[in-house]
């Protein structure tokens, strides 16, 4: 496809901006770019690039060349500041954080914004045809559709409902919902939760130093001990423990009382010098990791003897370590 | 066919009662159409050129569409092989496998339990009833005619219920015919209901196993929604043993709460009180165990502080499902095991959809080591040629 020559034009008062707070800077020097009206990039720039584009499938490509690789939390932020640009307060809720308020005065020129019920249930609305966000006419609107099936989302209803939760979320939270490109699924138990109150937890979560998987499991414990009826502030960490740890001890309070147990013992045994013990929990099941480094062959022998000395330790286990049998 | 119900039975509330159009044109389909007709209003009604909410975008059910889905039923007919392994069988690297297969004549369920594994495989929002009855028989006979002569073990209740739709749909009159001309191979209803009256009078040739789901009925309050009563079952149970129909008990899932011993010994004893080693084919015994994707679901329907289900303590498992700790699941079963076997070592009783080493930890021993147990785990056999396999366990 070929790209339409921009137009560049100095930024009114008025613009349509899309301002959904993306991770990468734009680069210096470079004007914004804007696509039949929308800036949707470098948004703190005087002058931009408009481009004049006919149809949905080149905005998409010309927006998606700009953005190959979006989280959910960014293109969540991006459908929030569509739209503010709504028709309607049943599909628009209040104006995304962040977004230009010159959307309020351009909400006259929001056209069609569909979904539809049928037989009592609600059903997707058709792709690539209904929803679109800023004018009747395809060069107008924002496609949200298509560009939403182009980041890989095709059921509409979640990617709304969670993206308006997002909208409710803690800014850090949702930054670092970007920087650790969480997806949808992993954050779909904030469908569950009153935003407002479980906030705290999800600031907290934003401020730890988390991988993208331990942050998942952090949210789905914090969520679930919320759920349960565990008061914010017990959730939140209060002592010197890593966060995670004390969100499983509070959520696995049986499992962790046992590991503790166990690690507790193990811990204060006196076992063979060379060797590393410790208790270890894989998943369901749990047991003492026994590391020994043989440095040359013939420290065999005086592994085998730690093993029979280990052993012996072993033996005098209480039996619950092990579970009750 | 044709039978007429003796007993009282409601059948379950539906919204809308959707018939694709090949059923109501074809005679076969339109005799379980006729069915649904007694027993619902005309209003409930509608005859569809495609399946209802075609236009979904394709994947799992949201919670609100599942439930939905319990409350609008799709009388079709199903395009696909009726007769298929157990999923058990295409996880042996990771669970013990009990040769076992299933004929599924329909699915979703108009029972609501917090820990159905439906809700990490349906993708469809309707109940549906498959209507080609006939070929799923003809499916089976095929089978067989087969294998005749090997112990080949059957089960209805993978994706639906066996028997909460039968009084009206009678499958089970038909299955217990087809059945009767094989008496090597043995057909299981499983179910959570007490609806048994409308097969009893069927001539069977006592290879047709009437089973129940059960648990302490504390349990049954907390998470089998709309399910019989456990006393319910067992009359049932009673019911069907008195007509030569062999009876089956699935302790399954056992489900951890504080006193869960006291409540499972009673249960034990409830059972062993009316029922001898002789009167049961078998006793399956598994923990409480899901598929991750579902948790986000359960939670949603069920809440987390009701239930127990979605506030146990969970971790995931070899082989993907999220299960109890290990030592706590060993243990349970060993309990409930040795319940069952200090009252009787005749019992029958197995572990299903457990690993290699939970059988060993709780049983001491492989099922093939154990001579009442061994012929359900002797390697069969394909009975017709290779038998497609579910791709989701339950």
């Amino acid at each position: 496809m070929q790209t339409p020559t921009p137009h560049l034009k100095s930024m009114a008062h008025n613009a349509k901006r899309l301002d959904f707070d993306p991770l990468g800077s734009w680069p210096s020097g470079l004007p914004g770019v804007a696509i039949n009206g929308w800036i949707v990039a470098g948004f703190d720039r005087k002058l931009f690039l408009d481009y004049e584009v006919a149809d949905s499938s080149a905005f998409v490509s010309l927006f998606a060349s700009l953005y190959p690789h979006l989280s959910f939390s960014e293109l969540a932020n991006f459908y929030q500041c569509a739209e503010a640009y709504g028709p309607s307060a049943e599909t628009c809720g209040p104006s995304a954080e962040g977004c230009d308020q010159g959307a309020a005065d351009s909400a006259s020129q929001v056209g069609a914004y569909a979904t539809s019920t049928r037989g009592g249930f609600a059903a997707h609305a058709g792709f690539g045809t209904s929803i679109s966000v800023g004018g009747e006419a395809a060069t107008g609107a924002v496609p949200l559709a298509d560009l939403l099936i182009r980041y890989g989302y095709r059921d509409f209803e979640s990617f709304r409902k969670m993206a308006r939760l997002m909208g409710q979320t803690p800014p850090d939270f949702k930054k670092w919902a970007a920087r650790r490109q969480s997806s949808l699924q992993e954050l779909a138990i904030l469908l569950n939760l009153p935003i407002d109150e479980f906030s705290p937890c999800l600031a907290e979560l934003a401020r730890q130093q988390l991988t993208r998987q331990e942050g998942a499991q952090a949210l789905e414990l914090a969520a679930e001990l919320f759920l349960l009826g565990r008061p914010v502030a017990k959730i939140l960490s209060e002592n010197s423990q890593p966060w995670l740890n004390h969100l499983k001890a509070l959520r696995y309070p049986m499992s962790s009382s046992r590991d503790n147990q166990a690690r507790e013992w193990v811990n204060e045994q006196r076992w063979p010098r060379q060797s590393q013990i410790r208790w270890v929990r894989q998943g369901d099941q749990t047991g003492l990791e026994v590391r020994l480094v043989l440095r040359q062959p013939r420290d065999l022998a005086r592994g085998v003897q730690d093993l029979h000395q280990i052993n012996e330790i072993l033996e005098k286990a209480p039996r619950g370590m092990w579970g009750k049998n | 066919m044709g039978k007429k119900l003796n007993g009282t039975f409601t059948p379950p509330t539906l919204d809308r009662i959707f018939i694709e159009k090949s059923c109501a044109e074809e005679t076969e389909a339109r005799e379980v159409v006729d069915r649904f007709r007694v027993f619902y209003p005309a209003t409930l009604f509608e005859v569809v050129e495609r399946e209802p909410w075609f236009e979904r975008v394709p994947g799992p059910l949201s919670a609100g569409e599942f439930e939905r889905s319990k409350k609008n039923l799709l009388i079709k007919k199903y395009p696909g092989q009726f007769f298929k392994r157990c999923p058990g069988a295409s996880q042996k690297n990771t669970i013990t496998c009990c040769n076992y297969y299933v004929l599924n004549l329909g699915q979703q369920c108009n029972f609501n339990c917090s820990y159905c594994y439906l809700q990490s495989y349906l993708n469809a929002p309707t109940l549906q009833v498959y209507a080609n009855i006939n070929r799923a028989a003809s499916e089976l006979r095929q089978a067989a005619l087969a294998q005749p002569d090997l112990p080949y073990r059957v089960g209805t209740g993978e994706t639906i219920d066996s028997l909460s739709l039968d009084p009206i749909t009678l499958y089970s009159r038909k299955l217990i015919e087809v059945f009767s001309e094989f008496p090597r191979w043995s057909l299981e209803f499983k179910t959570k209901s007490d609806l048994v009256d409308q097969f009893l009078d069927c001539e069977h040739a006592g290879n047709v196993v009437v089973s129940w789901s059960i648990n302490p009925q504390i349990v049954i309050d907390h998470e089998e929604f709309g399910t019989a009563s456990l006393a319910a079952r067992l009359r049932a149970a009673e019911k069907c043993r008195q007509r030569g129909f062999p009876v089956a008990f699935h302790m399954d899932p056992l489900i951890w709460f504080p006193g869960w011993e006291s409540h499972y010994q009673d249960l034990v004893k409830n059972i062993t009180r009316r029922f001898g080693p002789e009167d049961l084919s078998v006793i399956s015994i598994g923990s409480l165990r899901f598929q991750p994707s579902q948790r986000h679901l359960m939670r949603e329907r069920f809440g987390m502080k009701e239930s127990w289900v979605t506030s146990a303590e969970m971790f995931p498992s070899e082989g993907g499902k999220f299960r109890y700790d290990a030592s706590l699941r060993r243990e349970m079963l060993r309990f409930v095991l040795q319940e069952f076997k200090s009252r009787s070592g005749k019992y029958k009783v197995f572990f299903c959809m457990e690993t290699p080493e939970t059988w060993l930890a709780s049983y001491e021993k492989f099922p093939m080591k154990e001579e009442n147990l061994r012929p359900f785990f002797r390697p069969l056999p394909s009975p017709e040629g290779p038998l497609g396999q579910n791709e989701d366990p339950p």
